[in-house]
């Protein structure tokens, strides 16, 4: 048996692995230093999960906690505390954020190009903006004949 | 002082009874924080916002379960709020560490080893504790409630508001993925 299945058999060697891969396993672990050291590791840590009295009687738990809550009523009636509170900063973040998209969406979007400093439009130019918008958009000239002049045209031909 | 009473007292904003009530569970609370948190700082803070809490909505406990339950749940909630926001913090503060250098507060991960105490134990303390942070947040609960504060499935299951049958699925289920993250420790550590 190798390392590697060792190591995924590990969680489970005092569960559900039958006495054949129990044995198996074991018996790598007493012939590898590596995995004797992950097993023996992993057992000193499950043994950690028990139950803790770390936390010893605190002497002036009360006393500190009156000044937190005296704290708190403080602030909670200070003016700051009522701008700051999160009923207020809240919405307004996020209504000036949505403002500040659409603004900038506007922005990107409608870039005239008389703004633009490559543009071949002088400014104080009398420009027609169907004229521009078909220059700009369309290639083919045609595009923005009329349909008479069209008609006239080809009649002219034959 | 029979309990109904001290907290029916404490409803009435009576101080000298929630005095009372605070000298006989802040140990309780206290523990509770500090098994979640891994941080005696912060456990304090935190147990302190719990009794405020129940200070401020007394009024809510119906009575239906014992009080040490509520005192549980409300412990767990304002923990794993706590874990949430400092979570938050954390993504902000190594924003921090990038342009002022590395002065950020010690996360759960970075518990540096007292001095004096053995080593090995507080290395498997460490490993033990990254290892229930990589759980998902109802497993991590029901691992601490039963095996740090000892308490049963039927317990367990009343604080966490779910069935007996899911707290046994939620620890058998942890325990495994619990020794599978310690095994992936060890093994790159």
């Amino acid at each position: 048996m190798d390392c590697k299945r060792v190591k995924r058999l590990l969680p489970d060697l005092d569960l559900n692995l039958t006495e054949d891969l129990q044995k198996k396993v074991k018996t790598h672990i007493d012939s590898c230093e590596n995995c004797a050291k992950i097993y023996w590791k992993l057992k000193q840590s499950l043994d950690l999960l028990k139950p803790t009295t770390d936390v010893t009687e605190q002497a002036f738990y009360y006393t500190r906690l009156k000044q937190k809550m005296e704290h708190r009523i403080e602030f909670g009636n200070s003016l700051l505390s009522k701008i700051f509170s999160k009923k207020l900063v809240q919405p307004f973040i996020y209504l000036s954020s949505i403002i500040l998209a659409v603004y900038v969406g506007i922005l990107i979007g409608s870039s005239n190009p008389s703004f633009s400093s490559y543009s071949e439009i002088e400014s104080g130019e009398n420009i027609n903006p169907i004229e521009t918008f078909a220059e700009y958009n369309y290639l083919n000239d045609y595009e923005i004949e009329t349909i008479e002049n069209l008609i006239t045209e080809s009649d002219d031909e034959y | 002082m029979d309990e109904k009473i001290l907290l029916e007292r404490i409803a009435n904003k009576d101080e000298q009874a929630f005095q009372l009530f605070v000298e006989k569970y802040h140990q309780l609370v206290l523990n509770v924080c500090n098994n979640i948190l891994n941080n005696f700082d912060d456990a304090m803070d935190i147990s302190q916002d719990v009794f405020i809490k129940i200070y401020e909505s007394i009024e809510s406990f119906r009575g239906e379960s014992k009080i040490t339950t509520w005192l549980y749940r409300i412990s767990v909630n304002k923990s794993l709020n706590y874990l949430r926001s400092k979570k938050k913090r954390k993504w902000f503060s190594s924003i921090d560490v990038i342009f002022n250098g590395d002065n950020a507060k010690n996360t759960p991960e970075d518990i540096a080893l007292k001095p004096g105490e053995n080593i090995e134990i507080e290395e498997n303390k460490k490993a033990l504790h990254i290892a229930l942070n990589k759980l998902s947040k109802k497993q991590n609960i029901a691992l601490t409630l039963n095996n740090f504060e000892d308490l049963s499935y039927k317990e367990i299951a009343e604080i966490m508001e779910i069935s007996v049958t899911e707290v046994g699925v939620l620890i058998n289920r942890g325990k495994k993925k619990l020794k599978t993250l310690l095994i992936d420790y060890f093994n790159n550590n």
